[in-house]
């Protein structure tokens, strides 16, 4: 029996409520795909998908914010910096309300704005039955690497396919079958007279 | 399989807008850069149009009586092969090539039950997912369960790393190997802080 190929990991796609680890090798995009973001739902199963470039669709390739990232951070962000606003009116003290903003709020607002420069690069591989998606938050010329990469792979595989179907198509098709050359039917008769 | 998990699973649209989600005419599209005709967002698609191989099955007739032998599951079919399990003879619509071996359709689906066929696994456990909560939970109780869970961390990151080279991946070593390390640590802190406890009281 033959011991798997060896992976090597392409990328990632973690979203809200599941995780995924793209991997590449030989003939396939391989995702592992382990749902739930919670930390006891790590331990639990990893579901495995095979996505072979002969099977490839469509590769897109987009660049987003992220909304909902966007709104989450933003919105934790405005929630600490009004709790600490509320806390020095409150109090008159400005050492908790900088600490509200300071130790919760400006994380957030920093990763708002990192996103917002940055953005988040997304590559989607569509397949026949399934797809598989990688998402880069910072590493752009990575992110174009993989994208090549995979549409080079891609093409040579299913180059390659097309090869072997016409190659296919050209054995299988009927033998012409010649006439026979004149003075056969005449042979013949004599050889039976014999 | 459990109703909970049928739920879970989520059916392939096909080809939709990386976006918006909206589905795409696959046969309309062409490589370049695109607007999505429901959201407008851009976004660069390289199209591909994959043939689809047809499998050529050579009939009994054509061979001839002495040309060939009858496959078992289709005996108007001539065999190609020979199942290399049971060698039952078998045509080119049930030869099933996978993990480097020709097998017949019934070995196959008893091969991949009994989880003999690396390639047909489909679903496994996350032991580096269990190590490295067992360890964040141990950490939590402020290391009161590092006796107990430090060595189940060990376990399953050692089990971790079987299966990372059953399965031919290369990424995430160094992160198994500190988590060993995390245990070996949690399991020692455990010890002191226990040993700690009890002398505490025993003078109390």
């Amino acid at each position: 029996m033959q011991t798997p190929a060896a992976k090597v990991l392409l990328g990632r796609n973690n979203q809200w409520g599941s995780k995924q680890k793209v991997y590449i090798s030989t003939d396939c995009l391989e995702i592992q795909e382990s749902e739930g973001a919670s930390l006891l739902m790590r331990s639990g199963n990893v579901l495995r998908k095979r996505l072979y470039f002969e099977d490839v669709l469509l590769v897109t390739y987009h660049r987003t914010y992220g909304f909902f990232f966007l709104g989450l951070f933003g919105g934790l962000f405005l929630l600490f910096s009004g709790a600490g606003a509320v806390i020095y009116f409150i109090t008159s003290e400005p050492l908790p309300a900088l600490m509200s903003i300071l130790l919760y709020g400006v994380p957030c607002l920093i990763v708002f704005i990192l996103r917002m420069i940055f953005q988040k690069d997304i590559i989607t591989v569509y397949g026949k039955r399934t797809k598989a998606e990688l998402s880069f938050d910072f590493r752009k010329a990575r992110a174009r690497e993989v994208f090549n990469q995979i549409c080079e792979l891609v093409r040579h595989k299913q180059e390659a396919l097309a090869a072997r179907i016409q190659a296919e198509t050209l054995s299988s098709m009927p033998v012409e079958v010649f006439p026979q050359p004149p003075g056969t039917d005449r042979l013949d008769s004599v050889q039976e007279s014999f | 399989m459990p109703i909970a998990d049928i739920t879970r699973i989520k059916s392939y649209a096909g080809v939709v807008c990386p976006q918006c989600k909206k589905p795409l005419d696959h046969s309309g599209l062409t490589s370049g850069t695109h607007a999505c005709v429901y959201c407008q967002s851009m976004f660069e698609a390289v199209v591909y149009n994959p043939g689809v191989q047809k499998v050529r099955v050579a009939s009994l007739a054509e061979a001839g009586p002495h040309g060939a032998t009858a496959c078992v599951n289709h005996p108007r079919n001539a065999a190609v092969t020979g199942c290399e399990r049971c060698g039952s003879f078998i045509c080119n619509l049930c030869k099933i090539g996978t993990d480097g071996l020709v097998l017949c359709p019934g070995c196959f689906e008893r091969l991949s039950v009994e989880g003999a066929l690396p390639s047909t696994v489909t679903s496994f456990k996350n032991h580096f997912g269990a190590a490295l909560t067992l360890a964040l939970f141990s950490l939590a109780i402020f290391n009161y369960a590092g006796p107990f869970c430090g060595p189940a961390v060990v376990y399953y990151c050692i089990k971790a790393l079987r299966q990372k080279k059953e399965l031919g991946e290369t990424d995430g070593l160094v992160v198994i190997w500190l988590t060993i390390i995390l245990g070996v640590l949690e399991f020692f802190m455990g010890v002191f802080v226990w040993i700690f406890l009890v002398s505490t009281m025993v003078k109390i």
